[in-house]
């Protein structure tokens, strides 16, 4: 029997958001058809501008009820890695809704919207601005064998997207709106922040971990028991269960509980996720707030579930992936994973932006973040992979992902508008941590750390929007580049492209006094190079450009002929731009962005210049080459 | 099984005495097997050279940064392409040729001039080879079942050692299958240069009677492979130092060809000791 975490679901004792949608949800599940049967209290309070006489409320496991919904058509039954196993369909069925004050029954009046993942209730009164409807449903959800993040695989249960759940009144100036998309296949989730209280009835035999803190545990009969959990200031709650999980445990932060829960097989996985979770916690509260719930659950899916289960965040609760033979220790993939999942408890967790219209702004920071835990905790030159003899640094692998120039989207983009599923991930992850990364580069780690941070406190448990981010970092970052940082937002994420810089040509000629004819008549007089000889000073003049659409500031080294090197910084605002050096020496070797500072570049292999050239590099390879191509002849032929 | 006077010892030793006999022309042959090299040497420092010489991208790349040298390959993909399409065309053209030439190597090692055998071998060779699809495909197939069958476990695989265990596992009927295969070749070979009359098809089929009815072509055959696994594996090991400078890469270019001759010695010997057994 689990004993009762005996903590309150907030390490702060006041409450951190308006709590606008809570629930009460009891859950009977059934282990065997992994079925669960449920009733929900949904209490909603009216934070607009007018009266709303409609609700509309996601149901997202209708998702995976046939290939007519939204999600199916526009995934083919496939998502990340996993396919939707044909037969195996999840969906919900809401029974009943009733108006929880006057019993009336909703549900009769209630319609779907394109599809089966929304429903529409109108109420039996009008809600005015600052009341308070409390709706209680009865549903039934089957989960799907494990696909886009829920479902089963064997005993394993992944049990998310699985309630009825209301949709988001925004305001906009004098207009108020539902965000209530149908569920596709990019977009993730949006919800307001409320209170969680959900009692789960399952067999004895499952080891259990949800959303929350646990406050009781019994025994009710029939190798049952009754847990209830509690969780505040969340916008979401998912649960995992699975006979065979193990759980390993350590602190974080002083006081926070991080669990893995694990098979027995992945027990050399365990302790590197648990110290990846402890890692985010620590360097996340350092940066931007303090993790603000009791545990971390951080869920490590069998195998065969994890392509369907693994990689997704939910409050308090994450699952993770990528255990396999590839990530021995020193390729940090496992952690990396681990450090992506629990950090989007801050980047939509707590910053609970729209992920359906501007996924961006939770995937792609957090992506940008992410770097910052493994940079600090692994060292930056090999924060990715340290393991026999290999070095790679996390910036690096941005770098190299960073096809910025081929995408056909901007960042800013609805996640279901972009043109293909690579757009949006290459977009809605890479080029945003890229592009992030760069500005980092642009006005120095602390300061930009620094601007996060009021990003992440001035917006903790609202809705934060692309312009609230653009805001933020116009007013934190502008001073260290004398103005504002517009310049590189706006083209870096509304529009397409990259920074390709390029070193044109490198010309060099020794100076002399002017050459030719000059003066009239007979004061006429030609001066030629014996009159005006070659001095000693050479005047170098190198073009640089920028064939990208975004600009940006970097460093450009400039080598000499006797040896020196020259550093100089070129602020990008312009397309090109030509440095011109008078010095006994003259350039022979150019070098834009030598430290690597500018991951936005689409293509590093022109930012260098060398004249005269130099075959030795080519010399080293060929033979390199030679040595295996003459191993195939050796077993091809005599 | 019939019992062989011959001991896999005495293979060896023959196959090293054939060697000392003939150095000349096993000298000759490496020379050939160097000149192919050193071509396709000269083409891809031209190639490459052509596009990077101007590029320090290229030297950080060749120097050990992964990234520079993934940007720097990425960005003249159709190029790298190019070369490496150009080093199996001629490894290609090298396997055709070596028709010719171990056919001469062989009459030589048994007594015939080079020309002659080699002449009157190189269409039985040809054929030969075509015969040997036969084996070489069926013990690739057996390859790719067993690593289908493996691969199931891969997704409960979570160290280096028990994947590549795994692998291995996998690939042993189909390797088995190659080595007898590859064996079976090499003593056809020398059946066609003692009789360049003999059928391909039946000297492939004989030579897969010899070396189920002797005891020592296998292990012999075996041998030689594993000297050969060994010697490329000790040069990984070794190459992966840092060998910067110019000494350096004079060593390592030495280091290579000593490689590269060991290999080609241990071939040399073997063929020796196969013409020893098969009289």
């Amino acid at each position: 029997m689990p004993t009762a975490d005996g903590r309150p679901a907030l390490r702060e004792p006041t409450p951190l958001s308006p709590r606008l949608a809570n629930y009460r949800i009891e859950a009977k599940i059934d282990v065997d058809t992994h079925r669960i049967t449920a009733n929900e209290t949904l209490s909603w309070t009216n934070s607009g501008i007018a009266s709303v006489d409609t609700i509309p409320l996601h149901l997202y496991m209708n998702a995976f009820k046939n290939e007519s919904s939204v999600f199916m058509k526009e995934s083919r039954g496939k998502h990340r890695s996993a396919k939707m196993t044909d037969g195996k369909w999840g969906w919900i069925e809401v029974s009943s809704i009733k108006d929880a004050l006057t019993g009336t029954e909703l549900r009769p009046r209630a319609t779907f919207g394109v599809d089966e993942t929304t429903l529409s209730v109108p109420l039996a009164a009008p809600v005015a601005p600052g009341e308070t409807v409390a709706l209680r449903i009865s549903f039934v959800t089957q989960l799907p064998e494990v696909f886009a993040r829920t479902g089963y695989k064997g005993a394993f249960m992944m049990i998310a997207q699985w309630f009825p759940k209301i949709g988001v009144l925004d305001v906009l100036g004098d207009r108020q709106a539902w965000h209530c998309e149908p569920f596709h296949l990019n977009s993730e989730f949006y919800a307001d922040f409320g209170v969680y209280d959900v009692t789960i009835d399952i067999h004895e035999s499952h080891v259990v971990a949800a959303t929350g803190v646990l406050e009781s545990a019994e025994s009710i009969g029939d190798g049952m028991r009754r847990l209830i959990y509690r969780a505040e200031d969340v916008h979401d709650f998912a649960i995992m269960a699975d006979p065979f999980m193990k759980m390993a445990k350590t602190t974080a932060d002083g006081d926070v509980e991080v669990r893995v829960y694990y098979r027995p097989e992945q027990e050399a996985f365990a302790q590197r996720h648990l110290e990846a979770g402890k890692q985010t916690i620590e360097i996340f509260g350092k940066y931007f707030v303090k993790y603000p719930w009791p545990i971390m659950s951080i869920i490590d899916p069998p195998p065969d579930a994890a392509a369907g289960a693994g990689g997704m965040e939910y409050p308090t609760i994450v699952t993770t992936a990528a255990d396999a033979y590839f990530t021995p220790p020193g390729v940090y993939l496992p952690e990396f994973v681990t450090v992506h999942e629990v950090g989007h408890n801050w980047f939509q967790g707590i910053l609970a932006s729209n992920e359906v219209d501007e996924a961006w702004l939770d995937e792609g920071i957090n992506q940008y973040a992410n770097g910052i835990v493994m940079d600090e905790w692994k060292g930056a030159d090999h924060s990715v992979v340290n393991w026999a003899g290999i070095e790679i640094a996390y910036s690096d692998v941005l770098g190299l992902r960073g096809n910025t120039g081929e995408l056909i989207s901007p960042v800013a983009t609805r996640s279901y508008e972009f043109a293909n599923n690579n757009d949006y991930g290459a977009n809605t992850y890479g080029k945003t941590a890229i592009a992030l990364k760069t500005l980092e580069n642009m006005v120095g780690s602390q300061r930009f750390f620094a601007a996060l941070g009021v990003y992440a406190k001035r917006f903790a448990f609202k809705h934060p929007t692309r312009q609230d981010f653009f805001d933020t970092l116009n007013e934190e970052l502008g001073s260290a580049v004398k103005g504002d940082v517009k310049w590189f937002l706006e083209p870096a994420f509304l529009g397409t492209g990259g920074t390709d810089f390029r070193v044109v040509s490198i010309d060099k000629r020794k100076l002399h006094k002017p050459r030719g004819v000059f003066g009239e008549g007979k004061k006429r007089k030609t001066i030629g190079k014996d009159e005006a000889p070659d001095e000693e000073t050479w005047l170098s003049d190198v073009l640089v450009v920028n064939l990208g659409n975004v600009p940006s500031e970097v460093g450009i080294s400039f080598g000499f002929d006797d040896g020196t090197f020259v550093h100089r910084r070129w602020k990008g605002r312009t397309r090109w731009r030509h440095f011109e050096f008078r010095r006994d020496a003259a350039v022979t070797e150019v070098f834009v962005d030598p430290g690597r500072k500018v991951p936005f570049e689409t293509n590093r292999i022109d930012n260098n210049m060398r004249t005269p050239g130099s075959g030795r590099a080519s010399m080293r390879a060929a033979a390199r080459a030679s040595f295996w191509q003459q191993t195939l002849l050796q077993v091809m032929g005599l | 099984m019939s019992a062989n006077p011959l001991a896999i010892r005495d293979m060896v030793s023959g196959g090293v005495k054939k060697l000392s006999a003939h150095w000349r022309m096993f000298l000759g042959l490496y020379l050939i097997q160097l000149f192919a090299t050193l071509m396709f040497f000269y083409i891809s420092y031209r190639v490459l050279s052509g596009i990077f010489a101007e590029r320090q991208l290229f030297d950080q790349g060749v120097g050990g940064h992964v990234a520079a040298l993934i940007e720097s390959l990425n960005s003249h993909g159709d190029a790298i392409s190019a070369l490496m399409s150009t080093a199996t065309a001629m490894a290609v053209a090298y396997a055709v040729l070596s028709f010719y030439l171990t056919g001469g190597m062989l009459g030589v090692l048994l007594g015939k001039p080079f020309g002659e055998t080699a002449g009157r071998t190189f269409w039985a060779y040809v054929r030969l080879w075509g015969f040997s699809l036969i084996p070489i495909l069926f013990s690739f197939t057996a390859i790719g079942v067993g690593q289908a069958i493996v691969s199931g476990q891969f997704e409960h695989t979570f160290s280096l050692s028990a994947y590549f265990g795994l692998r291995m596992l996998g690939a042993l009927p189909g390797l088995t299958l190659l080595t007898v295969s590859f064996c079976a070749i090499d003593y056809a070979r020398i059946m066609l240069a003692r009789d360049p009359s003999l059928a391909s098809r039946k000297a492939l089929w004989r030579s897969m009677k010899l070396i189920f009815s002797h005891r020592n072509p296998l292990p012999h055959y075996a041998a030689y492979v594993g000297v050969w696994m060994s010697v490329s594996l000790l040069y990984v090991l070794i190459a992966q130092g840092p060998w910067s400078g110019a000494g350096a890469a004079i060593a390592l270019f030495l280091f290579r060809q000593l490689t590269a001759i060991l290999r080609f010695t241990a071939r040399a010997i073997t063929f020796g000791g196969q013409t020893m057994l098969h009289r």
